[in-house]
Order: C-alpha cells, then structure tokens, then sequence
C-alpha cells in the first residue's frame, strides 16, 4: 500500500474508528459507573440529599458503619457458604450430566435439549414455577414427599425459616446454572482424543482409573475457571432470592446482592449501597484476578 | 444382548434425570390451563378440561400485550445496538490485538449489576431517562455487547488475512471488506451472540427492576409485579410464566446448537 512521503510514522485509523464507538458506551456505562459508584461510596447521600442535590463527603464513614455492623457480617457470611453449596452442587450436576451426555445411547439428543431449557429461561419464571412447586398446602413437591411416606412434609412450609429458604433457592439456582457446567464440560470430554482412553483400556485401565487418571489432569484448567466463573456468578446472585423470598423471613435470607439492592432502592441510601457494591466487586475482582492468572498461565503452557 | 440391557440402563437413567428437569415446564404449562378449583385440588389433577381463563385475564386485566411489546422492543433494539457497535470492536480486537479492551469486556461480565445501577439509576433520574426505551437499552447492552465482542473475536481470529488482502487488491475498500466478505463468513458467530443477547436481555430482571416504569415496563418486572399483588393467583402466575417463557423456549429448541456454542465459547474458549 502507498505510504504517504511524510517524515512521521503513519498512524493507522482504522483500527481506532472501529473500536471508538464500542470504547465510548464502555465507557460511559461502565467505567464512569465504576468510578461513580466508588466515589459516591464516601458520600452520606440518601434520599433527602437526592431531592435537595447535597451530600456529605464522610470519608470512609460508609465502610466504618459497615464494618462494624454485625448485621453485614452475617450477611456476608451467608453468602459466602451459599455460594460455596451452589457452587459445588453446581459442580457435581454438571459433571455428572457432562458424563452421560458424552456416552453415545438412544435418546441423547433428547437429554441435550432437556439440559438446555432450564438454562434460557428467565430467572423470574423459574423462581415462581418453582415457588408454586414448594408452596406448603398445594405444592406438588410436598405432595410428592407425602406419598413417597415422608409424612412430615404435609404442609410443609419450604421458604418459612432461614435453612429450608436457603435450601429451595438453591435448588433453583443449581437447576438454571448447571447446563452451563454440564455443557463446558462436556465439550472438555470431546476435545480428548479417544486414543488415549483406547490406550489406557488396552492397560487394563478400571472406569474410575481413566476418571482419574486421564479425564480429571487434562480438564484441570477447564475445571478450574468454571469453578471460579461459578463462584463469581452465585456470589453476586439476585433475581431468584429477591423473587422468591425477597430477603425474608426476617432478613435471615440476605445476601449481598439483596444487601445492596435493599439500601439502595429500599432505603435510599445510596452512599451506604455504593460502599457495599465497592465491597462485593473487591471481592470478586480478586476472585477475576484468579480467573486471569490461570488463564495466562494455560496459556504459557500452550 | 448385553449392549441392550446396558442402552436399557441408560434410558432409565436418562429418564430418572430428565423428569426432574422437565418436570418443572410441565406443571407450569398444565397449571396455567387448571381451573381455581382444580389448581387446589387434592390429589393434583393430570386429566382436566383445559380453560383459557387465565391468559384471557393476562392479556386484558394485565395488559401483558403491552409488555411484550416492551420486552420485544428491549431486546431487539439491544442487541441491534450490541451487534452495530459489537462487531466492529470484536474486528479491530482480533486484527489488531487492542488486549485492554477484551479485558474491560471481562470485567463488565464479572461486576456485580448493583455497582451500575446505582449512578445508572442516579444519572437517568437526572436526566429524565427512567422509564424511557433509551435507558433500558442501554443498560442492557452492557450485557449484550461485551458478550458479542466475547464470542466474535475468535471468530475473526479464525479467518486468514489474505482474504481481506486479496479483495483489498481487487479494489475493495476495507470497510467494503468487512461487510461483504468477512461478515457474511462469521455468519453463525453472529447468529450464536445475536440469539444470547437476545435471551439476556428478554430475561434480565434487575436493570429492568429499576430503569423501567409503567410505559416501559418488561415482562420480567411485569411477572413479578404480578406475583407481589396476587400471590394466590397460581394459575394466572403460570399463565404469566407460560406467555414469558414460550419465545425463549422457541428459540432454543429451534437455536439449540447455537445457544451451546455460545455458552461453551464463554470458559472452553476463555
């Protein structure tokens, strides 16, 4: 291509021209958010201060408060064994559906697309299908229970105490996100080359031998970012809590996604919210900056 | 005779494991055509007459064809949007590897919604944009696009330079280039990310929980409004799920080949 006779490098455009309109939304709706929210988390801004356009620079007020509010820690601990149950039940679902689905038998296709619908339908849906599946006097759960002889679950009550709430929405998370393991997964099974099962059979390799030996080494890298993109997704979980029980009975179903929705749009304080969003993306950015060692180190290896 | 009992197994296995899935869809579909009476009755009633009762009462004491209209509306301006700026950026990352970007692009699917909505939620207020298509498009883009930009670097990864060389050489332009020689051949990367926009945006709860009103309203939001006013209303509730459910069921049965690509593309792929 012609260069123009000038004694400068020529830059090249294009590349920029197409980036730029992408660069200008990223920027406006998430790096000034971002920003935004870090620097409102220094403010006293509620409700009031909204309406009448002022708010307080309190330095770290807001982290203070939080931190010394027993109330955040319970919260955070909460969702930190929540997400460590979703996430591990996540796991195993999705390994254990990943297996089957890489065996070749009648009626595989109709598994795929079984394993696929829970994963595309809307959070909202999912939760009040499965919220009608627990209700205590008409539910078909407990009447299922009943029948089985679990007498006990006659008008049981799944959403009333803070253990039996945890363990209905999660039985809803686990159902929505484990085709996305199940599916990764299983994409993992078909990139290794048959031959060294083939290879290993011919040894006399046993099922759980080949599992351990071969499966399990190779899909470490893949294992490992599911593992760390699961447990960013299920710390920051929202919609089924909120449809399901909103935080209750009580608060004792808080987490911090509901945390922070609740004093920014339940109370209105929007300088407190900010401080708890900041906490939760600390959190998760170090969980993100795991996700990217891993994935640099895949590729040094590559 | 041993592989029959062995593909036996696995059927029985097969179904043991679907019937939990599945079984969910169906008790929403079959209660949303329930009357009152049968929806509470004691034992659950499989063989019933059928009443349209329900999505008769959606539609006209709901107004659920408006939010349809919305949610359609949504996401299809999203991920036309996501697309129009998406597939640009997505070139110009695989050809000349702008990395910053892809990594902004991974941080927007790892921070929590709430840390945007805020100053979001502050911004539009101020600005008069709450309850306004602008603002819940937007706001749904930041979803749509880096996942677009996600799925279609690989993509043009994949095709060789040349091809862009050559038709330069045949007197081409480059941008003539990239819309009728390089799109054409990413076809199903732009189908796979177009459908996932989609099914993100038709299904996002949050943003819309807060960016929307009574003109703009989404189906999520319009469903779970529905559920805080009526809560025993269960077979209107599912007649609600059912009519939400019903176009993202659709795309996937019929995309389904696509929906895995894309989903896999998201940690196969890093």
């Amino acid at each position: 291509m012609p260069y123009p006779k000038v004694g400068f490098r020529r830059i090249d455009w294009f590349p920029y021209g197409l980036l730029a309109p992408a660069l200008v939304v990223v920027t406006g709706l998430m790096l000034y958010p971002l920003l935004n929210t870090v620097w409102l988390s220094f403010y006293k801004y509620s409700l009031l201060d909204i309406l009448s356009q002022e708010k307080t620079w309190i330095w770290f007020g807001n982290y203070l408060a939080i931190f010394k509010d027993p109330f955040f820690w319970q919260v955070l601990g909460n969702t930190a064994l929540f997400t460590a149950a979703c996430v591990i039940v996540t796991m195993l679902a999705g390994f254990a559906v990943a297996m089957l689905l890489n065996v070749k038998f009648p009626g595989r296709a109709v598994l795929g697309v079984a394993v696929l619908l829970p994963w595309v339908i809307p959070r909202v849906a999912a939760s009040i299908v499965w919220k009608w599946i627990f209700n205590d006097q008409y539910g078909i759960l407990n009447y299922f229970l009943v029948l089985l002889g679990f007498d006990q679950f006659k008008e049981f009550s799944w959403l009333t105490t803070q253990m039996r709430a945890f363990t209905s929405i999660l039985i809803v998370v686990v159902w929505q996100s484990f085709p996305f393991v199940a599916f990764s997964l299983l994409a993992g099974f078909q990139s290794i080359s048959s031959e060294i099962y083939e290879a290993a059979e011919v040894d006399g390799a046993s099922w759980w031998q080949k599992l351990t030996g071969i499966t399990l080494p190779l899909l470490k890298n893949l294992l490992l970012i599911l593992f760390i993109l699961e447990t960013v997704w299920d710390f920051k979980i929202f919609d089924q809590v909120y449809v399901m029980t909103e935080g209750g009975p009580a608060q004792s179903t808080y987490i911090m996604g509901i945390y922070a929705w609740m004093e920014a749009f339940g109370n209105m304080m929007m300088g407190k919210a900010s401080a708890i969003a900041v906490i939760m993306f600390a959190i998760l950015a170090l969980v993100t900056w795991l996700y990217i060692r891993v994935l640099s180190r895949e590729e040094e290896v590559a | 005779m041993k592989k029959r009992w062995k593909d036996l197994g696995y059927v029985a296995v097969l179904v043991l494991i679907v019937v939990p899935f599945i079984f969910p869809f169906f008790w929403m579909l079959l209660s949303s055509f329930k009357e009152q009476a049968q929806i509470i009755a004691t034992p659950p009633r499989l063989i019933f007459t059928p009443t349209l009762a329900h999505y008769k009462e959606v539609f006209q004491q709901y107004a659920f064809g408006h939010f349809i209209f919305n949610s359609l509306i949504t996401s299809v301006g999203a991920t036309f949007f996501s697309l129009l700026l998406g597939l640009p950026a997505a070139y110009a990352i695989a050809r000349y590897r702008r990395n910053a970007l892809a990594l902004t692009i991974l941080v927007a699917r790892i921070v929590p919604g709430i840390t945007f909505l805020i100053p979001w939620f502050i911004l539009f207020s101020r600005l008069h944009l709450v309850d306004t298509y602008t603002s819940i498009i937007l706001s749904h883009m930041l979803v749509g696009m880096p996942f677009i930009i996600w799925i279609m670097v690989p993509f043009f990864e994949a095709l060789p330079k040349e091809l862009e060389e050559a038709s330069m050489v045949d007197g081409t332009t480059r941008q003539g280039a990239f819309f009728r020689i390089l799109l054409p051949l990413t076809g199903p990367g732009v189908l796979t990310s177009s459908i996932l926009s989609f099914v993100f945006s038709w299904n996002n709860f949050m943003f819309a929980v807060v960016l929307t009103g009574a003109r703009t309203r989404t189906l999520p939001i319009a469903i779970f409004n529905f559920l805080s006013y009526s809560e025993i209303n269960w077979g209107g509730l599912m007649a609600a799920a059912v009519i939400i459910t019903i176009p993202i069921l659709v795309v996937a049965l019929i995309a389904q080949k696509y929906i895995v690509q894309g989903l896999t593309a998201g940690a196969v792929k890093g």
